[in-house]
């Protein structure tokens, strides 16, 4: 048996998230806040494995896995769009991009 | 037995995932930032490893650290350029509205009683090789259709970003 303890796994993946949480309002590159939301992924992932482990089912596992394909997908197409942005714009920094709210 | 040291293992890799957390926020160059989220990956994985799941622990290091990094790495190459900052916008609030998140999650955390309602549950399995089977079983049995959308997702985002980046080649042309 091991000697992890579940709280302390819960308090490392609330820290994460918080600085996945912090990353996301403060960032402005778009690539910074991409970076950011898959660290909140990854905390989510922790707290997932953790239970599944913990109770024995695998649900948290299969749950951790089709987040992490989720995340790959929302990577690849965010990475793609940010790609035009930059063609069109010159550049990935979000406050910049009013085009939708003022008149260009 | 190396069961014993798993907790102090776990402590150093969750330090290490929090710090490398740390550093793609702080990295003044976003090729910094990805180096160091290459480095959380891998932390994580690390702790995937600990929490007796060898499955995630392959897949976040193939799918994660080789992929999902090598693809920031291509984003930050064609997308840099010179006035490329580490600008925050409204960081105190940013911070502020993070800090009462975690504490309200924390003290969740904190107030339920571990010892009582989580008693039954140990880790009598803990580094048992049918793990690996009976979960593969299980993945197969009881989510076939999830497993299945979720191939045809990644195959709709395989096509929708080479048609995002095949429209802007064919308009340039």
């Amino acid at each position: 048996m091991t000697t992890i303890d579940l709280p302390i796994i819960l308090f490392t993946s609330t820290a994460l998230f918080g600085i996945g949480l912090y990353g996301v309002l403060t960032q402005k590159s778009a690539i910074r806040i991409l970076i950011s939301v898959e660290i909140l992924l990854n905390s989510a992932n922790i707290n997932f494995v953790a239970f599944s482990t913990y109770s024995e089912g695998y649900d948290g596992w299969t749950m951790a896995l089709f987040v992490m394909a989720i995340a790959a997908a929302e990577a690849a197409i965010g990475i793609a769009i940010f790609l035009n942005v930059f063609r069109r714009f010159g550049s990935v920094n979000v406050p910049s991009l009013v085009g939708l709210r003022e008149e260009v | 037995m190396t069961l014993d040291y798993s907790l102090f293992f776990f402590l150093l890799f969750g330090c290490l995932a929090i710090i490398f957390a740390l550093g793609t926020i702080i990295a003044k160059k976003l090729m910094h930032a990805v180096l160091a989220l290459f480095l959380f990956l891998i932390s994580i994985a690390l702790l995937f490893l600990l929490l007796n799941n060898e499955y995630l622990f392959v897949i976040q290091l193939t799918l994660y650290c080789g992929g999902i990094s090598v693809l920031f790495l291509f984003a930050t190459v064609l997308t840099t350029n010179q006035h490329e900052t580490a600008d925050k916008t409204n960081s105190y609030w940013s911070g502020f509205i993070a800090f009462v998140f975690v504490l309200a999650l924390s003290l969740v955390v904190y107030s339920i009683d571990w010892a009582s309602d989580w008693a039954n549950y140990s880790l009598e399995k803990y580094g048992d090789p049918s793990l690996f089977r009976e979960f593969s079983e299980q993945l197969f049995r009881n989510y076939p259709y999830t497993v299945a959308f979720l191939g045809l997702l990644l195959l709709a985002t395989l096509i929708g970003s080479s048609k995002l980046a095949l429209k802007e080649e064919a308009e340039a042309a």
